[in-house]
Parts: C-alpha cells; sequence; structure tokens
C-alpha cells in the first residue's frame, strides 16, 4: 500500500461523507494497520460524524477533547436506549418465531386428527361394500353355507348402505380437501418462519463478536453472547 | 503556443515502460496537471510519464477520452440528463478492477491532477472498505507487513474501539 497520508485522508472524507464509512466503519479501519489507525480518528472525520449523527447536540465543547472521544461519549449515552430497542426488536421476532411454531404444531395435531379420520372412513366404506357385495349376492343362488354367512353380515349392518357410503364418501372428500389445505398452511406458516428466523439472525448480528473470535462462531458462542448481553442490560437498568 | 488555432493537436505520453500514447490534446487537457504544463509552455511533444506504468496510463487515457467527450457542466445549464447517466454507467463500470490497479490509478491521478478521477477511485476504496471487518479490510487493501499493529497495539486499538460494538 503506498498511497500517501493526503490521499488516505480524502478517501476517508469521501467515505463519510457518502455515508460509506459510519462511526463503526471508522472503528473498524482503526483496527487494520498503524496508519489507518492514525488517520481514522482525524478531528474532520469525526466531527462530521457528529454533526450527521447527533444534529441536535451542537458540539459544544471546544477544549482540547478530540471528536472522537466526544462521538463516543455521545454514544454511550444513547446506547442504553438503542440497547434496550434492539432486545425490544429481539423479543418481538421470538414471540414471532415461537408464534409460527406453535401454530405449525397445532396444524400437525389437525393433520394428525384428520388422517385417522380418513382412515376410520375408508375402513368403513370398506366394509359397506362387503355388505352391499353380500346383500347382492343374496338375490342368487349360492350353497347354504356361503348364505348364511352373506346373510349374517347383511343382518348385522343396521344402517342404510347405500346413504351411508355416500356420506362416507363425501366426508373423505372434505377429509382430503382438508387434508390439502392443511399442508398448504403449514407450508405458508413454515416459510413465515424461516423469514422470522432470518430477521433475527440479523438483528443479532454482532461484529465484535466475530472480532473476538475470528472465525469461530458457533450457536454456543451466540447463546453466551446473548447471556453476557442480557446481563448487561440488567446491570445498566 | 497555437491552442486555439489546433483543436486536434496532438500530445504523446511515455509511459514508465517506454510505451507511448497519442491523444488528442482536449483528452490529456482533463489533467490539470498537463493544462498547466502546456499553458506555461513547457510542455515538448512528449511528455515522459516516469512513474506510470503503460497499464495504467491507458485506463487514465480512456477515462479521459471518455470526460473529454462528454458534454461540461459548465457549457450548458441543462445538458442531457441522459450524458450524465451515461457518464455515470461508464464511471461504475470503469472502476470494476482489481484494488492494486485502482490504487495506481489513483497515485496517478493525483500526480496528473485528474479531480474527478482523484474522487472516482477514492470513492470506490471507499465503497470496498464499507461494512467490512477489520480482517476483511486488511485483506482487501492489502495492508503492508510493515504497517500492521503490533499485537500491543492490536489489543490497544480493539479496547478502544470496541465500544461501537456493543
Amino acid at each position: 500500500m503506498s498511497l500517501p497520508d493526503e490521499l488516505w485522508r480524502l478517501i476517508l472524507e469521501l467515505g463519510v461523507k457518502t455515508s460509506c464509512l459510519t462511526y463503526k466503519g471508522l472503528c473498524c479501519v482503526a483496527m487494520t494497520s498503524r496508519r489507518l489507525n492514525r488517520l481514522s480518528k482525524e478531528n474532520v472525520l469525526w466531527s462530521k460524524l457528529l454533526s450527521f449523527d447527533f444534529p441536535i447536540h451542537p458540539s459544544s465543547s471546544t477544549n482540547n477533547q478530540s471528536s472522537k472521544s466526544l462521538y463516543q461519549i455521545k454514544f454511550e449515552k444513547d446506547k442504553v436506549k438503542k440497547r434496550l430497542a434492539e432486545r425490544r426488536a429481539v423479543l418481538r421476532i421470538e414471540s414471532q418465531i415461537h408464534e409460527h411454531t406453535r401454530k405449525i404444531h397445532e396444524i400437525e395435531a389437525r393433520l394428525v386428527e384428520e388422517d385417522e379420520k380418513i382412515k376410520s372412513a375408508i375402513a368403513e366404506l370398506k366394509n359397506l361394500h362387503n355388505v352391499r357385495l353380500a346383500s347382492t349376492a343374496l338375490k342368487v343362488w349360492q350353497p347354504d353355507i356361503v348364505r348364511s354367512r352373506q346373510r349374517q353380515i347383511v343382518e348385522h349392518c343396521s344402517v342404510p348402505i347405500d346413504f351411508r357410503i355416500n356420506s362416507l364418501e363425501m366426508e373423505i372428500k372434505l377429509c382430503k380437501q382438508q387434508i390439502s389445505g392443511f399442508f398448504k398452511a403449514r407450508k405458508d406458516e413454515n416459510s413465515r418462519l424461516e423469514a422470522a428466523k432470518e430477521r433475527l439472525s440479523k438483528v443479532k448480528y454482532h461484529p465484535l463478536q466475530s472480532l473476538e473470535g475470528g472465525s469461530r462462531s458457533s450457536i454456543g458462542d451466540e447463546s453466551r453472547n446473548k447471556r453476557t448481553n442480557s446481563k448487561k442490560l440488567k446491570r445498566m437498568k | 503556443m497555437s491552442t486555439s488555432s489546433s483543436s486536434s493537436k496532438k500530445i504523446v505520453l511515455k509511459s514508465a515502460d517506454n510505451e507511448t500514447f497519442e491523444i488528442d490534446e482536449i483528452v490529456a487537457l482533463e489533467s490539470q496537471a498537463i493544462k498547466n504544463m502546456i499553458e506555461d509552455e513547457c510542455a515538448d511533444n512528449v511528455i515522459p510519464l516516469g512513474n506510470i506504468d503503460s497499464k495504467t496510463l491507458s485506463k487514465i487515457i480512456e477515462y479521459c477520452k471518455k470526460h473529454a467527450e462528454s458534454p461540461k457542466k459548465d457549457d450548458n445549464a441543462d445538458i442531457d440528463e441522459k450524458a450524465v447517466e451515461d457518464l455515470k454507467s461508464f464511471d461504475a463500470e470503469f472502476a470494476k478492477v482489481d484494488m492494486p490497479l485502482i490504487q495506481d490509478i489513483l497515485m496517478a491521478a493525483n500526480f496528473l491532477n485528474i479531480d474527478n478521477l482523484i474522487g472516482l477511485m477514492c470513492r470506490t476504496i471507499a465503497d470496498r472498505i464499507k461494512g467490512k471487518t477489520p480482517e476483511e479490510i486488511r485483506k482487501i487493501l492489502n495492508i503492508n507487513k510493515n504497517d500492521l499493529l503490533s499485537p500491543e497495539q492490536e489489543a490497544k486499538a480493539r479496547e478502544e474501539n470496541s465500544w461501537a460494538f456493543d
């Protein structure tokens, strides 16, 4: 990297001006090299950021305090508020996820129910078909032994066969409709769940975590991070 | 000096690796430094650019040609928006090169004093490090080993800047 300081100043200034570089961006730049550490601290940059991010507070103290530390002080004041807002956002999404999951379970329970219904209807239908076959068979000559069994089957059945078959067929049709409806509902709910999970991972993203740990970012780390965050929150309260 | 009489007067630029580029004077005038040289009449027909290699120089000429062709803002108050858009998309395409070349172009543009090009390259670099982690920035900029923070300095830098990340 052979660019002179003046060009790096220009890059950082233009970056701040075009909002490519935020306070976070400048802090990241500060950690990259000795030269950028020095250049990224300069007052021009941070007074610009101060006027962008805290326009209502005029940069009052013109003593020897650097713009960066002034920014940091104002930022820390806002931080408590921001943290709480972030926490609320996380909680909101988490409850959405919970709700979606609950709905999916509910749909699945009803799918099981509907599945059982359809199975028993099919079984009964099969049985009724047997009865109908037997009653038709009774009208023609049969060996006695067969005949008596068939009569037994027919007599055993107390409901009007055709009527019952019709209603069972209706029921099966209805069940099938219900099931396909539930499948669709489950699919929709699943995609909503995925969307919520993605939002959550965006909200929870923590640059410092990846800075500290390099490439490690397991689920365990994430939950630990969450815990320390909530601890910090409690402390601040 | 006869700049007015010869709109198609040619200027020859010579790169560090001794390649020559003949360009219209109007294109060369995009460079404030060359413009000054011509106006001060201290430019020979061939202008040697000992610190710019031919790869970089040809990119710069490509840029200057396009910008010399395009109507200038101060020429006409209401230049058509299509030309502006066209130039914008040219700039965007132009900046799609690797980081070493961007830095070379920036250095050369700084030397030749081509304001627009300096701005374009600076914004491009800023845009590439936008939203990146320190590790990523180091990789993108290919930071020189001598310029890296010592472990102690790095620990200090992290400590000092951690406020931005909680």
